[in-house]
């Protein structure tokens, strides 16, 4: 085993090095000067020869690409080119953002999608099942930012129930700002007993995560179906008929426990994926998140901007690879036997 | 010679009765398939003879009737310089489907034969072009062909040099598993024992018999392309004014779609009837082609 986990790491690190090599040479086959792109509109010669001695513009790319790398050992994802600041602390502040997103979304996707999971493989080629399987489909053929649009349409030009973009209200802002503990907005102001700007990035964040939990949904509701099918299936689950047991213990406790280990994985890694930043979702709403800023960042050809989402994102996809195992562990007694 | 009694040639005749019964039966069996064979046609028919069905030019621009409601005029309404949404959206299924296909096309040329020699050969090449396609799939979805597509310029054309690149690998994947699974296959050992070389086993035994998969997925992944383009378009990294697509037709209506929901909403749900028509499609395929997937 450990040779295993050990191979397993190493493989990983030679693709998050291979990720960042990558997103180098593409992010520099654009012609431009950075520091040009730096110092704004009409700069003087003097000031470009500055900003290229100091970031070490004027060196081979190979020299950039290896003190960057060096930065990235210790945590300095290096200096915006748009916004004149360090990556790492911008790309904090907007994790936290992303974060409080994708996983409200994530879970009103699983709330939503688990039941109808379930109750679809309880009534294969039932109602809900047809009904699910037509839901699932057009959750994976709608495009996310159409799916945002026509949500705005709806709760804001319609009914004008919800605000049209953004996190917060600009008066909100003004008014009660929010005080950053965690970079969670809705803890923070509950936390903090901030009651305006809590009903304000409350009522801003549902079409967003309305959105997400849209397309994630169809995942989380085959995945579900689809385990509880295959656990339903089993020798043991016909035991528990032939004794007899209620129904709802069979479904529930003996089949239901087993197919959430498949539906965590798949799950897990699809919030894996979301934590990266939901490019689409983002810039329809104005969220200012990680997808946001890749998008901000890649037009401006920012390439700080864009290697630190990509080691961001490789990085936290290693976590949550590494959650996924340890519920899967908790979730399956069978791998916790030794050897296993 | 026309047979029709079937007396002198009962196999053509019953063969002829087979295949009549065969469709039947597919359309009882697979009433969704039949539906996205349907609807993937009249993309098609609509893509191939907008000309002749669009009832004006995509770009006619005309102040007078700039954002019109649907009409009998103005079937899909229009949109801000008063172009009739309904001929750009069909003009917009050439570009769509023009993209999903070459896109899929220049992906399974790249990636069929890197997972046929990744699967069949093993080794060392094997590990060298796997690592390739973990670390290109280990992007972000999205990332890569945006941060291609920004490298390249936004153009349709480079819209799809960038989804294909970015696509590729996972037939690398496909191909790769299935051939590890097939070159096990007796046939192949037989053939081998026979004195086959390499090329022959890889051209006659195992690229026919991994195709089926591929095939479902190509048709699956047309759709998927079609929406990845309108992505990059919405981010502005894809097709650029004047080129008529429609994930660029729903960007443009972005700032009046509150107010003229049409705008939108058509070229919106075009996007939408393709990339399900083609999973459809997919799906169907893989019922009919070969029961032991799914």
């Amino acid at each position: 085993m450990p040779a295993y986990l050990a191979r397993r790491l190493a493989l990983t690190i030679l693709v998050l090095w291979g990720l960042t090599l990558a997103t180098f040479v593409i992010t520099h086959l654009v012609p431009g000067d950075p520091a040009a792109l730096y110092l704004g509109p009409k700069p003087t010669q003097e000031q470009i020869e500055a900003v290229n001695r100091k970031f070490g513009f004027d060196q081979p790319l190979p020299v950039q690409y290896v003190r960057y790398m060096q930065g990235v050992m210790s945590g300095d994802l290096g200096l915006s080119l748009r916004t004149k600041r360090p990556v790492t602390s911008e790309l904090g502040a907007r994790f936290a953002a992303t974060f409080e997103l994708t996983t409200l979304g994530m879970a009103l996707a699983l709330a939503v999608g688990l039941p109808i999971g379930v109750a679809s493989a309880r009534r294969r080629g039932g109602a809900v099942d047809r009904l699910s399987q037509v839901v699932a489909l057009s959750g994976v053929a709608m495009p996310a930012f159409f799916m945002g649009m026509l949500l705005q349409l709806l709760f804001h030009g319609r009914l004008n129930w919800l605000p049209l973009q953004g996190r917060l209200a600009k008066e909100v802002m003004a008014h009660s700002p929010v005080q950053s503990l965690t970079g969670l907005y809705l803890i923070d102001t509950l936390l903090t007993g901030n009651w305006p700007a809590f009903q304000s990035t409350a009522a801003h964040i549902v079409l967003p995560a309305l959105t997400i939990a849209f397309t994630s949904v169809a995942v989380v509701t085959r995945m579900a179906r689809s385990a509880m099918l295959e656990v339903l299936s089993q020798d043991y689950v016909r035991t528990a008929w032939a004794y007899g047991l209620p129904e709802r213990l069979v479904y529930y406790k003996y089949a239901l426990k087993p197919a959430l280990v498949t539906v965590v994985t798949v799950v897990g890694l699809a919030y894996g994926y979301l934590l990266g930043g939901s490019f689409l979702v983002e810039s329809i709403f104005d969220w200012p998140g990680l997808g946001q800023y890749a998008v901000l960042s890649i037009l401006y050809n920012d390439y700080p901007g864009v290697m630190g989402v990509t080691v961001l994102y490789a990085v936290s996809f290693i976590l949550v690879n590494l959650a996924v195992d340890l519920i899967y562990h908790a979730l399956d007694p069978r791998l916790k036997e030794p050897g296993t | 010679m026309r047979d029709p009694s079937g007396l002198r040639d009962p196999k053509g005749l019953l063969a002829g009765i087979a295949s009549v019964r065969r469709v039947r039966r597919v359309v009882r069996r697979h009433p969704l398939f039949v539906l996205a064979l349907i609807a993937t046609g009249a993309l098609l028919a609509g893509a191939i003879f907008a000309p002749a069905l669009a009832p004006y030019p995509p770009d006619e621009i005309n102040f007078a009737e700039k954002l019109d409601p649907p009409s009998r005029a103005h079937l899909f309404g229009t949109d801000a310089l008063g172009q009739d949404i309904f001929s750009r959206s069909l003009y917009g299924a050439r570009t769509s489907l023009a993209i999903g296909g070459l896109v899929i096309a220049v992906a399974l040329a790249l990636g069929v034969p890197l997972g046929l020699a990744a699967g069949y050969f093993g080794g060392r090449t094997d590990e060298i072009i796997m690592r390739l396609t973990d670390v290109m799939l280990g992007f972000p979805p999205l990332l890569l062909p945006m941060a291609i597509a920004a490298a390249l310029g936004g153009s349709v054309f480079n819209a799809m040099v960038a989804i294909a690149i970015s696509w590729f690998p996972w037939y690398v994947r496909l191909l790769r598993a299935e051939v590890l699974v097939l070159r096990q296959e007796a046939f192949v050992e037989a053939s081998r024992a026979l004195g086959a070389g390499s090329p022959w086993i890889l051209w006659r035994h195992l690229l026919p018999n991994a195709m089926a998969p591929v095939i479902v997925q190509a048709s699956m992944d047309v759709g998927y392309a079609i929406l990845a383009a309108a992505s990059l378009s919405f981010i502005g990294l894809g097709a650029q004014p004047p080129a008529v697509e429609w994930g660029l037709m729903v960007t443009t209506a972005r700032v009046y779609f509150l107010d003229f929901w049409w705008t939108a909403t058509f070229p919106g749900l075009a996007i939408f009837v393709a990339v399900l028509a083609f999973n459809l499609l997919g799906d169907g395929l893989r019922d009919l082609l070969d029961p032991r997937l799914k």
